[in-house]
């Protein structure tokens, strides 16, 4: 059939997808933990409480 | 002026110039003008022998430490304040419990070198310089400022059979619940219950786009006439900054997968959509909210690795069966 031209299955015959509306997920930061510095043991970080005044241990309670 | 009266700092006498070496991340940390001695024992383990750093910080005394003048860029609401002077990071480190001074203070370029000054009226000689959270501000800063890797809110562990695993988690998620149950059954090594480093490694220098040595993993290769991309291997380092359960490793593994945590009334574990995926990594990791250069820098990062390993949010209840779960699962 000159002049013609078929178009591709680009499909290759598969179902075509259903429609899916984009949608908004909220994913909740928390600052107090995102942000260095802040300490979950209850003393703070520096030169202030006995617990803060080596690496690590001012993440030393709750995790 | 934000650096206070340059000549009441004391000088650094040869037997200063000594340097303490940490390799923390792959990153590469040199210490001089400090002699410390008395360190703890996670921190001891990623001592490593003098070698040329990543970030070369310099440590000096002072009796004259004041708070930098005007605005800060960004103020943690904890215990640092980050101001920017002719092209500078200025990080100052205060306490109310100590005064309105600060008692420390960091200032850098590009988080390749850096230069601690700390205040001999509030801190002590033996002082550990990179006291947190300077350690981790530095590492975390200079991989997103470089764009190599990001510290993430985890744990992770080698199992002897099976290798890498790591699960993330915020606080009360059951991260060290995890690392008990884990260490209880299988005995791996934990690289640490809190806080994880994740790089991809791709045996090129990403910054420059150039040829390197890589000495990273096993065996040093010469990379020659390759363009600079990243390869699809994701990598988990331990840190000294451990959880309640103070687990720290130097100790390093290969990735498959991240499972992100969450209490549940029964095991499950759901594929995330690569979307979700990359958002549920960044509320877990620790990014430098003071750069928006460096919060695109840390997004761009979490998509390769989403985009490397798979990530499950994984619902678990706390007894062995969560292990077996996390063995045994195969998508």
């Amino acid at each position: 059939m000159e002049g013609f031209v078929f178009m591709k299955d680009e499909n290759h015959g598969q179902e075509k997808k259903t429609y899916e509306p984009p949608r908004v997920t909220i994913i909740s930061l928390r600052p107090e933990e995102a942000v260095l510095g802040h300490c979950k043991s209850m003393t703070a970080a520096g030169p202030v409480g006995g617990t803060c005044h080596t690496t690590g241990n001012c993440q030393g309670i709750g995790s | 002026m934000f650096c206070e009266a340059v000549e009441s700092i004391e000088p650094i006498s040869p037997a200063e110039l000594r340097r303490t070496c940490l390799c923390i991340g792959d990153v590469r940390v040199a210490l001089c003008g400090h002699q410390h001695t008395e360190f703890n024992p996670e921190l001891q383990r990623f001592r490593v022998p003098d070698h040329r750093a990543d970030i070369q910080i310099t440590v000096r005394w002072t009796d004259q430490l004041k708070a930098s003048p005007g605005s800060p860029i960004f103020d943690s609401g904890a215990v640092w304040k980050l101001f920017r002077e002719s092209g500078e990071f200025i990080f100052d480190f205060a306490s109310e419990a100590v005064g309105p001074a600060p008692y420390k203070r960091m200032r850098t370029r590009d988080f390749t070198s850096a230069q601690l000054t700390l205040n001999s009226n509030l801190l002590p000689e033996d002082a550990w310089p990179l006291e947190y959270p300077g350690d981790e501000l530095l590492i975390t800063n200079y991989l997103a400022h470089h764009g190599l890797g990001v510290e993430v809110h985890g744990c992770g562990l080698i199992d002897a059979e099976t290798g890498g695993h790591l699960f993330l988690g915020h606080s009360g998620a059951g991260k060290s619940t995890t690392t008990r149950l884990w260490k209880s059954s299988r005995n791996p090594e934990i690289l640490s219950d809190d806080r994880i480093i994740l790089r991809l490694d791709s045996g090129i220098d990403v910054r420059q786009g150039t040829p390197t040595v890589h000495v990273g993993h096993g065996t040093p290769t010469v990379h020659v006439g390759q363009a600079a991309r990243l390869s699809n291997e994701l990598w988990m380092y331990g840190t000294p900054w451990h959880g309640e359960a103070a687990f720290a490793s130097a100790a390093k593994a290969k990735l498959n997968r991240i499972f992100i945590l969450q209490h549940g009334q029964r095991n499950q574990i759901t594929r995330m959509s690569f979307s979700r995926a990359v958002g549920e990594l960044f509320a877990r990791c620790f990014p430098p909210f003071h750069s928006a250069a460096g919060l695109q820098s840390t997004v761009n990062f979490l998509e390769k690795t989403v985009r490397t390993v798979p990530c499950y949010e994984f619902k678990f209840v706390p007894d062995s069966s969560a292990v077996e779960i996390a063995l045994n699962f195969h998508d």
